[in-house]
């Protein structure tokens, strides 16, 4: 295919061919026709003369009396330089007096009527012949014309260099002018459109013709919209749209280029996961738009605190990632986070909402804790999640026995899930004492898992495991399933009407099929409503209070009855006390081991006092020596549990025991 | 974008079309004759502008065949004689178109009688143009009087310098002059007498034609045949209107008188439409091709 240089050339030369062609075959046609007027002239003077001398020539001898006619001839005419008339070789008469011999090579006008340019110039003479007549004589004489050679010769080359004066080079200059403004204006502005649409790597400046600019300046539009939409394309798949930090997909990217740079340089950096404590309450509590401004406000302050190389992103709802490069040793990472961790816990407000914030801090070091985005991710989040257990707004570092201990977690929940198939749990039972009786009146439901490889888990170990994976809820069902049953039992069989408690998770009791469930059973067993308790902590009176209010109000519409589970060891707000419907308050153990020192009797007694003033009765947990007791019984507290009592009893041994208190 | 090209296209045809140049004219030369009347009548009428042929007329036919020899010309009206000394010099002409015979209208006139001139020691002056069918004239009218023996005095010139000449000079030595129609009726005038003339002259025949060259008659063949149709009704003008005939071509033949006029045609045999058959004879006796005649 053609370029437009190329065809434009070609035009180019198309062109001028086509014109000094035509100019050619004008110029020879002209220089033709003026060979012809004066070969026509030559042979008009020839016939002329030759004419006279054949009407008015009676006697050759008399040939002189036309030699002033034949000078005036030559004189009149500067194409002519001389005329002789001859007779044979005899010169008879002659204009030059030079020229005494007749020529030798002549031009016959007599037998040859056309002649072009160049013999009009090749030949030296024209010759004509005529016959006179002396009486009836008849005498053939010539008569030669001499061309005057310069004159001609100027004459045709001032033609030649008049055609290149004013056609040769006008229409050089012309094409060459024509052809410069056609590169100037359409060929080389069409070459930088074509680049343009191309490589876009330079506008081209203003076009001079009018469509020409119309197209670049459509192309520059189109190219600016579509730049400016990739650019936002790309900065709305690589950014987070509310912080402004980069997203998860850009983290990955520039994550990748890091590790590249670092596996090069074998230089280390620090992945750390970043996960703000209780934001979901936030969520919950002041609403979304608080929420995403506390993100705001975390965004800015973590950029504000960070050097230009680290790496910022927001990878979830309340969760970032910060990459440190470029440290010293591990303490100088340890201050950075320290910082971090200082200035979110400085937040006090967020439009004039009082709020407390703090975050969780899980770090993997490059290439010790991971060699890839995924590892240092995964490993970042366990410490994380580490961190959070730990009690929140701390940090805490990847670890091999971190993950040793995340590998059992899993291991521990999959063994979990085949546990409930096989139903490898049972209940204990511990005995909830009347103090002012000393009688088993009833007792806290506790599970106990029996594995075949482990043998006997803690509920310590196996719990938190199945709230995080929310394995709770089928087994906090079968827990809730096995106490009424059992209490059902213990009723039916053995008319003991004793009080069962069971502990319901946080988890399991906001499920919103839990109060149903609750129902089919009690349906189901028909048990006595009233001697169900259930046991929540402090936990499932957070978050969303409207609707854990309301699942406890419908329960204890039923009959059932509320117990606070490890009172005085989390927030123990007194407007929970008020807001929430309890009938019992458990006094956590820690409390009662340190009864006996003035600082723990004083939470102690106080708590008493608070919960009879509410009408709430109050159980004590972890009792194990008589002392205890006296002193339980002495601030009037009405049940205690513990192993002052008895430990956690399967059903039957539970059964005896209860037996064996209600005969005392 | 097509159809403007196509425009310009034709444009530039139609252009190139309207300044092509017109073919070129066909040039004839004849000088004053009575038989050469119908193309100077054809000229007066307008009828060879369409045909594209130029008639340029001179005095005589010595000049008539040194302007054919100018080489500007296609063709010439004039006698076999020209003819054969034209196609001597390699001109190519092949005669196309026969006007006449002249009947009389070629003669020899003199001061004296024949018998005066037979007697005469004088030199006697002749006027002719020698190089014409004049000399074959007077040649036959010498040697049909027997007037070999004299002395004669040539002075060439044609016809109307003739003419001149013996209007301004007093001519008292006995003269001849050949001559021809018109200019024998001047010459009448000024004394002198026809004492021969190509009507009692039955060997000589003097042949009045139109000569073209070969390449001409090849190239322009049907607009000579137009030509012809052109003297033909020329002529029918002559028989039906001889006067109106007269008053066009009376300029190409010295002001002759209509009777003058009336005279001279009487002195010619129109060879158009026919020729008969004894003239033929003579006619390939003097080797004057008429193959080639339309």
């Amino acid at each position: 295919m053609l370029t437009i240089q190329r065809f434009f050339s070609l035009l180019f030369v198309f062109v001028v061919v086509g014109l000094y062609s035509s100019f050619f075959a004008y110029y020879l046609d002209e220089q033709q026709t003026k060979a012809d007027i004066i070969a026509d002239e030559f042979h008009r003077t020839l016939n002329e003369m030759g004419y006279l001398l054949a009407t008015e020539l009676d006697d050759v001898e008399a040939i002189g009396n036309f030699k002033s006619l034949f000078n005036r001839k030559v004189v009149q005419n500067h194409l002519i330089n001389a005329m002789i008339v001859a007779h044979h070789n005899d010169v008879l008469l002659t204009t030059n007096p030079s020229i005494q011999k007749t020529p030798q090579h002549e031009h016959s006008h007599s037998k040859h009527a056309d002649i072009d340019s160049k013999k009009l110039l090749k030949f030296l003479v024209h010759e004509h012949s005529v016959q006179v007549y002396e009486q009836n004589r008849a005498v053939t004489l010539t008569v030669y014309l001499y061309p005057n050679h310069f004159a001609l010769e100027e004459y045709f080359s001032e033609i030649s260099d008049r055609y290149v004066v004013f056609s040769v080079l006008p229409t050089l200059i012309i094409a060459l002018l024509l052809y410069w403004v056609l590169r100037v204006r359409l060929i080389l502005p069409l070459e930088k459109l074509r680049q343009f649409a191309y490589y876009q790597h330079q506008v081209p400046n203003k076009l001079y013709l009018k469509e020409l600019e119309t197209i670049r300046s459509s192309m520059e539009q189109t190219f600016k919209r579509l730049e400016e939409e990739s650019r936002a394309l790309y900065k709305s798949a690589t950014t987070d749209s509310l912080s402004d930090l980069p997203n998860r997909n850009q983290l990955e990217e520039r994550l990748g280029w890091l590790i590249s740079e670092s596996e090069r340089k074998k230089s280390v950096f620090a992945f750390l996961f970043l996960d703000l404590d209780n934001f979901k309450n936030i969520n919950d509590t002041l609403g979304h738009d608080i929420g995403d401004k506390l993100i705001l406000k975390v965004s800015k302050l973590m950029k504000e605190l960070l050097r230009d190389y680290d790496i910022i992103a927001r990878i979830g709802g309340d969760e970032f990632v910060i990459i440190i490069n470029q440290y010293q040793n591990p303490l100088e990472v340890q201050h950075i986070i320290g910082r971090i961790l200082a200035k979110i816990s400085e937040i006090d407000s967020v439009e004039s909402n009082p709020i407390n914030v703090s975050a969780s801090i899980g770090v993997a070091c490059y290439p010790k804790d991971g060699i890839s985005n995924q590892e240092l991710m995964k490993h970042a989040d366990i410490a994380m999640y580490e961190a959070k257990k730990l009690g929140k707004n701390q940090v805490y570092f990847f670890t091999e026995n971190l993950h040793n201990k995340v590998i059992e977690q899993i291991s521990v929940e999959n063994e979990l899930q085949k546990a409930i198939e096989k139903q490898e749990f049972e209940l204990y039972y511990q005995p909830k004492v009347s103090l002012e009786t000393g009688k088993i009146i009833g007792a806290e439901s506790l599970i106990r898992w029996h594995n075949p490889l482990r043998g006997f888990v803690s509920p310590v170990d196996f719990i938190p495991i199945a709230e995080q994976s929310g394995l709770i809820v089928p087994l906090g069902d079968w827990i809730l399933e096995q106490a009424i049953k059992q209490q059902k039992s213990w009723q039916d069989d053995f008319e003991l009407d004793l009080h069962i408690s069971v502990n319901v998770s946080a988890v399991q009791f906001k499920e919103h099929a839990f109060f149903s469930r609750l129902q089919a059973l009690f349906n189901q067993y028909q048990v006595k409503l009233e001697k169900l308790d259930i046991e929540v902590t402090e936990s499932v009176l957070m978050g969303d209070t409207e609707q854990s209010l309301s699942t406890l109000k419908k329960v204890k519409g039923l009959g059932v009855t509320i117990s606070l589970d490890d009172f005085g060891t989390g927030y123990s707000s007194l407007a929970y006390l008020k807001a929430f419907p309890i009938n019992s308050l458990k006094i956590d153990k820690s409390f009662i081991d340190d009864y006996q020192h003035r600082s723990g009797s004083v939470f102690i007694e106080t708590m008493v006092n608070m919960a009879h003033n509410l009408n709430i009765n109050v159980v004590a947990e972890g009792v194990e020596q008589q002392e205890q007791v006296s002193y339980l019984k002495e601030i009037g507290c009405e049940v205690y549990q513990g192993y002052y009592c008895s430990p956690p009893l399967p059903a039957d041994q539970f059964l005896e025991l209860v037996k064996e208190n209600h005969k005392a | 974008m097509q159809k403007l090209f196509s425009i310009l296209l034709l444009t530039v045809f139609l252009l190139s079309g309207c300044s092509a140049q017109k073919e070129a004219p066909i040039k004839l030369v004849a000088n004053s004759w009575i038989g050469y009347s119908p193309l100077f009548y054809a000229k007066e009428k307008g009828w060879l502008e369409p045909l594209n042929i130029e008639v340029s007329t001179v005095v005589s036919l010595g000049e008539s065949m040194m302007t054919y020899r100018t080489g500007r010309f296609d063709g010439l009206a004039g006698t076999q004689y020209e003819y054969q000394k034209l196609n001597d010099q390699n001109q190519r002409l092949v005669p196309v178109l026969m006007f006449d015979r002249s009947n009389g209208g070629d003669m020899v006139m003199g001061n004296r009688s024949i018998s005066q001139l037979q007697e005469t020691v004088d030199t006697i002056d002749v006027y002719l143009e020698v190089n014409s069918i004049n000399s074959m004239v007077f040649h036959d009218f010498i040697e049909a009087h027997q007037l070999e023996g004299k002395t004669f005095n040539y002075i060439n010139k044609d016809q109307l310098k003739i003419v001149t000449q013996i209007k301004q000079k007093d001519q008292q030595a006995p003269a001849l002059i050949t001559t021809y129609v018109p200019y024998n009726f001047e010459l009448s005038e000024l004394g002198f007498n026809t004492l021969a003339s190509t009507k009692e002259v039955t060997d000589i025949v003097v042949l009045d034609a139109l000569y073209v060259t070969e390449k001409k008659l090849k190239h322009n063949l049907q607009t000579f045949l137009e030509l012809k149709k052109v003297i033909n009704q020329a002529l029918l003008d002559l028989q039906q209107d001889p006067e109106s005939y007269y008053d066009l071509v009376k300029p190409y033949l010295e002001n002759m008188s209509y009777q003058e006029f009336q005279a001279s045609l009487g002195d010619i045999e129109w060879l158009t439409e026919t020729i008969p058959r004894p003239l033929i004879e003579k006619i390939n006796q003097v080797n004057f091709p008429i193959k080639d005649l339309l």
